[in-house]
């Protein structure tokens, strides 16, 4: 870094980059599976018929390029098993 | 048979219309049987760009009606014989595109040319798929500014789920084309640099263009700068036409700032 430079906040270019390359990530992850809130209801609906439910959740997660969908299913308390 | 590049973009106002009317131009200039359809249904705007909007008697609306027939509708292009025009409707029912209508003028228009452009709505538009679907490769027109890059990543992601190619299973050509660098501002660190956005959109660079004030005057008058000699931005979109033919044509650095003067080399000094 120069002299001067050090004085100096990040240019706006590199700051622009910075959040971009987040900005889209975030976009590219979030369209990877346009389907995740109607599969949430549908499992839902289905696992209503067996016990009360209380949660879906859904987490994306990448393990070695392989895209997994972590699907946890919570019971309302005191439900039997 | 003859290509198909559909000239896209995220958000409007980057561009897109001058840069379809320039690599028409551009791909004419170099022989090529070439012909420019305007997609953007409701908002004709390329015949202004061409400056052909008095000659615009039949649209595309009336062609895929089976009023007229295509070539009652194609406009010749009165500076280069190679190059015809498709106008979009001025009809604000967008829903006039549909799949095979649409279709059916693409491969009528494939038969006759051996380059057909077409201008597609911005990203978020309705038509915008139409648009896209039959295209052999699409050409990115982004601005260097966050909002326009952020955009086209979306509209990328549309191409590569709804074309017919990608659901067939192969690959759309895509390219990007950077339009309005400020080289100034590049040089500053106050733009991003094309390397940064290539980094950033991950794909092929097919020209950059500069910012360049003569474009107002070209749409001002519709005399695309392409057929300007002197103008940088036209000499940009004349290499990328060439490039688009198939020659190889180095990447001009067009960012590095020409005028090196006194004062940047007393900078150097303290760096």
């Amino acid at each position: 870094m120069s002299f001067f430079g050090s004085f100096k906040k990040k240019k706006s270019a590199q700051r622009a980059k910075d959040r971009l390359n987040v900005a889209i990530t975030l976009d590219r992850d979030s369209n990877l599976y346009p389907y995740l809130d109607e599969l949430k209801i549908e499992i839902m609906q289905i696992v209503q018929k067996y016990s009360t439910i209380r949660d879906v959740r859904i987490n994306k997660e990448k393990v070695d390029d392989q895209d997994i969908l972590d699907i946890e299913i919570v019971l309302e308390e005191g439900t039997k098993t | 048979m003859g290509i198909i590049f559909s000239i896209i973009s995220g958000k409007g106002g980057v561009g897109k219309t001058t840069t379809a009317a320039n690599l028409a131009i551009g791909t004419a200039m170099q022989g090529k049987k070439t012909v420019v359809v305007d997609f953007d249904i409701g908002q004709r705007n390329l015949d202004m760009i061409l400056g052909l909007e008095n000659r615009v008697v039949y649209d595309i609306t009336h062609v895929m009606d089976g009023d007229v027939r295509l070539r009652q509708a194609l406009i010749p292009f009165k500076k280069n014989e190679n190059l015809y025009f498709l106008a979009a409707s001025q009809t604000k029912d967008k829903t006039v595109l549909s799949k095979e209508r649409v279709e059916k003028v693409l491969s009528e228009l494939k038969k006759e040319f051996e380059y057909i452009f077409i201008d597609a709505p911005a990203g978020i538009e309705s038509g915008f798929e139409h648009a896209v679907y039959f295209a052999d490769a699409v050409i990115v027109v982004v601005n260097p500014e966050v909002s326009s890059i952020r955009d086209s990543d979306r509209a990328i992601g549309i191409v590569d789920a709804k074309s017919k190619k990608s659901q067939e299973g192969k690959r759309v050509a895509k390219y990007l084309i950077i339009n309005r660098i400020n080289p100034d501002l590049v040089q500053k660190g106050e733009m991003l640099s094309s390397e940064d956005i290539l980094d950033i959109l991950e794909i092929d660079l097919l020209g950059k263009v500069p910012e360049d004030q003569i474009i107002i005057e070209a749409s001002n008058t519709g005399h695309p700068v392409i057929l300007n000699e002197k103008s940088d931005a036209g000499k940009a979109f004349k290499r990328i036409s060439r490039r688009l033919c198939g020659e190889e044509v180095p990447f001009v650095d067009i960012e590095s700032v020409k005028h090196s003067g006194l004062l940047k080399s007393i900078k150097k000094m303290f760096q």
